[in-house]
């Protein structure tokens, strides 16, 4: 090993990726600062203080900000588009049932070790996937995913098959809806601010760099593989954690949170909330959960919605919800106004007319 | 023997009604670079369609109800193809996935409306139900009449792909899109027929099969899946590819039910994980430019 | 026919190429197309026939206003447009080539047909079975040239034509140009080989950074040292010393 890799920290230095996304002046990142601080504050009155059937459904939409987030340290930030999250998310949830369930391990351990197992489960899972790009690679996570969910399905010994795993794995503590509400939201709030590190440290620059220009990265001497690698098991670490937590609301799991139209969800909730803001993802989940669970109270039509509102958002604003907010901003600011959804539509459309 | 003959007919048939799903979700792949998840739809629309049209009564109705089914769900693809897929071509996979999903979604619903949330199903026509006897071993007729039309699609593929100028010219847009229009082809054009050329297909695959499924909802999601793991084992826009990868996928299929039931049905995923690690680009695709 | 570019401004992604370019090929016209890698004679073409949207300026054959329009409109118009390098398709045969690119074009008769291209290219003839895929550079360049003549075009952009070609191949290519040239077809030859270019046109153009900064006989834009320092040719005394590499 004649040669070292350089550290991230002078390859963003020389790739000249700003240092922090929190860029602009400091009264507009207070603003942004308070902004998060009183929508937190708002989340957490309101889930203490809705009735409990909706504070609960409300602990799912957090909890589910947390894989969407996740997910897009691959997907918005690493340029992967990956349908199989869900194996993850999918593993945090049976690490906690089957551990009750086995009486093997209880509660606790089990929260603090799923998301571990996520984290060992992506290691392998990543070195296969990642030797495809691009399409490849979604195609293969997708059928790894469905793999994930066929063996869940049919190892009834193991898993309970079809039926999954119900009962009281969940300690009597955490039943009252405000407090596990509590409990999801803190754990939800430390997983995202450690991911919000994590995207914007030197190795979360990198992984920007990488999405946008492999080839000059990897002649930076930069191993470009074990920079995705590690982003891949990360994702899959924070999905797991994701996975124990949808325990905590549900007290069950069960195959189709593995499948790939679950591995989809946090696809879909990234792509409406604009995958290139780090929040974007935390407008999605919201936007997706109440679409899909207080829509379906009013209209069966439900998947009619989603679906329009998904190819709404792909067809007309490529950046999300995130991104759109961002050009209004700008263009209330008069400065430019819809520069930015401009460039980032497709760069050439050899196709010809719209 | 017998045992031997009933698993290879079932094998081939269900390779068979594997293969002309998967021939038009490669096709509309190789020659327009769109991978389409709402692929599968046309497969549980062409489904219904027949359920609607043959009604109860077996034996010619039948027939017209698949020639309706396919003719019906071609005219849908088109429709999905200038509302929602040429906005995509040539855009990031990402863009053709979620677009095309949520066409799966709204068609999905649509579906609901249509037909409900209940099974259908439609009995075999006459002529071609019940069994025969081969060897001892009593096979299924209709299996014979799946496998006479994935052959004749593949026939009738093989044709347009080799000998005629239409084929030529998809082969042409699978070689290079840009060089075709700046030679004087309306791109657009040939990615309408061809798209609905691949609902066609899926629709027919969806049509032929509904004497031995039930046809319900959710159809739609587990046929893509099917269809997207034989056209990435082929290696995407091959149709030869698809053929091999579809007889793999029946024969992974019917061999891990004799192995182990419990685990018969991972074995086409271990299939195709195995085939994308050692060949990223399938069997017979090319690697991606 | 006659082309007329006024003024176009093409963009990629957010890169100004192409800032304000005019040009004139008129009929039977063989008009170079100098400058450097990257000083926008590829995407001046492509703005031409259509791959580019020009986000302004116009383009028009014969007056006809071609801005905006599809990519085939030109190919049917009579505009066959030949781009660098291997560009064939690669699965078809040679004859099969060669018929895609008629049906490509079916409103367009003349004299060309397949036989009178064989008769051009004999060696095609010969390889009218083989994959095109595997000919080699000089029997793709024939091919190149043959799916654009079977649509009976009225001109042809040429873009880099002697990019990657031997010596003996380039000196064919040159006695192509001039054939086709006295069939009365107008031709815009893009070229970083100044010594091909300057062999077969009369006039040319020298664009620079998106620019067109010079425009004139190709006697003038040789014996301008300047002008030829644009193009990265040495000052030598010999013009036939090869093409400069750049």
């Amino acid at each position: 090993m004649a040669r070292t890799a350089p550290n991230d920290a002078a390859v963003a230095a020389v790739l000249g990726v700003p240092a922090s996304a929190a860029t602009g002046s400091l009264a507009s990142r207070v603003g942004r600062a308070a902004a998060l601080v009183a929508f937190v504050a708002l989340v957490v009155v309101l889930g203490l203080t809705l009735a409990p059937a909706n504070a609960l459904e409300l602990q799912y939409a957090v909890s589910l900000t947390l894989f969407a987030v996740a997910t897009n340290l691959i997907l918005g930030f690493g340029g992967l588009v990956s349908f199989g999250q869900g194996i993850f998310y999918g593993v945090g949830a049976y690490t906690v049932a089957l551990g009750w369930m086995h009486q093997s391990l209880n509660f606790t351990e089990a929260m603090v070790l799923a998301p571990f197992f996520g984290a060992v489960a992506a290691i392998p899972l990543g070195m296969l996937a990642l030797r495809t790009r691009r399409l490849y690679f979604s195609l293969l996570t997708l059928t790894m995913s469905q793999l994930a969910y066929v063996i869940a399905e049919n190892q009834t010994n193991l898993t309970g098959g079809t039926n999954g795993v119900f009962g009281a794995m969940v300690p009597t503590w955490l039943l009252d809806p405000h407090t596990s509400f509590l409990f999801t939201a803190a754990i939800v709030a430390v997983a995202i601010a450690i991911l919000w590190k994590v995207v914007h440290s030197p190795f979360g620059l990198v992984l920007r760099a990488i999405r946008d220009n492999r080839e000059r990265v990897e002649a930076l001497g930069v191993n470009v593989y074990a920079h995705e690698l590690a982003a891949f098991v990360i994702s899959a670490f924070f999905c797991s954690l994701a996975g124990s937590l949808f325990v905590v609301y549900s007290q069950s799991s069960y195959p189709e949170i593995l499948n790939w139209t679950a591995s989809g969800v946090p696809v879909f909730m990234a792509v409406i909330g604009g995958m290139y803001s780090f929040f974007g993802p935390v407008v999605g989940a919201f936007v997706y959960e109440f679409a899909s669970h207080y829509l379906i109270e009013y209209t069966q039509d439900w998947q009619l919605v989603i679906g329009a509102v998904l190819l709404a958002i792909v067809l007309l604003r490529p950046d999300g919800l995130a991104g759109s907010l961002g050009s209004l901003r700008a263009w209330l600011r008069r400065r430019r106004p819809v520069e930015q959804a401009t460039v980032a539509a497709a760069p050439e459309n050899a196709e010809g007319t719209p | 023997m017998a045992r031997f003959l009933t698993e290879t007919i079932g094998t081939l048939s269900d390779a068979g009604s594997l293969f002309v799903v998967a021939a038009g979700l490669t096709l509309v792949f190789g020659a327009m670079r769109v991978i389409n998840l709402a692929h599968g739809t046309f497969y549980m629309y062409g489904a219904f369609v027949v359920t609607t049209v043959a009604g109860t009564a077996s034996g010619l109705r039948f027939w017209v109800a698949v020639v309706v089914a396919a003719l019906v769900v071609a005219v849908l693809g088109a429709i999905v193809q200038l509302g929602v897929v040429r906005f995509v071509v040539g855009k990031e996979p990402l863009t053709q996935l979620v677009a095309t999903f949520a066409v799966l979604y709204i068609l999905a619903d649509v579906a609901l409306h249509l037909w409900g949330s209940g099974a259908r199903s439609v009995s075999a026509p006459l002529g071609v139900s019940g069994t025969f006897t081969l060897a001892g071993a009593y096979l299924p007729v209709y299996d014979l009449v799946i496998i006479g039309t994935a052959v004749l699609v593949g026939l009738v593929l093989w044709l347009l792909l080799s000998h005629t100028s239409l084929g030529w010219m998809i082969r042409a847009a699978v070689d290079d899109p840009e060089l075709l229009q700046s030679g004087g082809v309306n791109l657009r054009r040939l990615h309408l027929a061809v798209f609905a050329t691949g609902a066609l297909l899926a629709a027919l695959a969806g049509a032929i099969v509904t004497p031995q499924i039930s046809v319900a909802p959710g159809m739609d999601q587990s046929i893509i899946v099917s269809s997207l793991l034989v056209v990435v084992i082929g290696g995407l826009g091959s149709v030869v590819g698809t053929a091999f990868a579809a007889l793999i996928i029946g024969i992974a299929d019917t061999v891990g039910t004799l192995v182990d039931p419990t685990w018969a049905s991972t074995f086409m995923y271990f299939a195709v994980i195995l085939v994308l690690v050692v060949r990223p680009w399938g069997l017979f695709g090319t690697p991606e430019r | 026919m006659r082309l007329e570019v006024r003024d176009v401004h093409s963009y990629y992604g957010a890169s100004h190429i192409l800032q304000g370019v005019s040009l004139t090929v008129e009929p039977g016209e063989v008009v170079a197309l100098l400058g450097r890698n990257g000083a926008g004679k590829t995407t001046l073409m492509r703005s031409i026939v259509g791959l580019v949207r020009p986000r302004a300026g116009s383009v028009q054959i014969d007056g006809v206003e071609l801005t905006g329009a599809p990519t085939y409109r030109a190919a049917r118009a009579g505009l066959a447009f030949l781009p660098s390098g291997r560009r064939v398709f690669s699965s078809l045969s040679v004859a099969e080539n060669l018929e895609v690119a008629r049906r490509s074009c079916p409103r367009r008769t003349g004299s060309w047909n397949a036989e009178r291209i064989y008769g051009l290219f004999p060696k095609l003839e010969q390889l009218s079975r083989r994959t095109a895929g595997y000919l080699s550079g000089g029997e793709q360049q024939m091919l190149k040239i043959g799916r654009a003549l079977i649509t009976n075009p009225e001109m042809l952009l040429l873009d880099e034509p002697t990019e990657g070609l031997a010596p003996a191949v380039v000196d064919e290519l040159g006695e192509w140009v001039e054939m086709l040239s006295r069939e009365s077809l107008s031709i815009l030859l893009a070229e970083q080989s100044a010594t091909f270019a300057r062999a077969h046109s009369t006039r040319g153009y020298l664009l620079e950074k998106g620019r067109i900064r010079f425009e004139g006989s190709m006697e003038r834009i040789w014996d301008s040292p300047e002008l030829r320092s644009a193009l990265g040719i040495a000052a030598r005394t010999a013009p036939e010393a090869g093409p400069a590499a750049s």
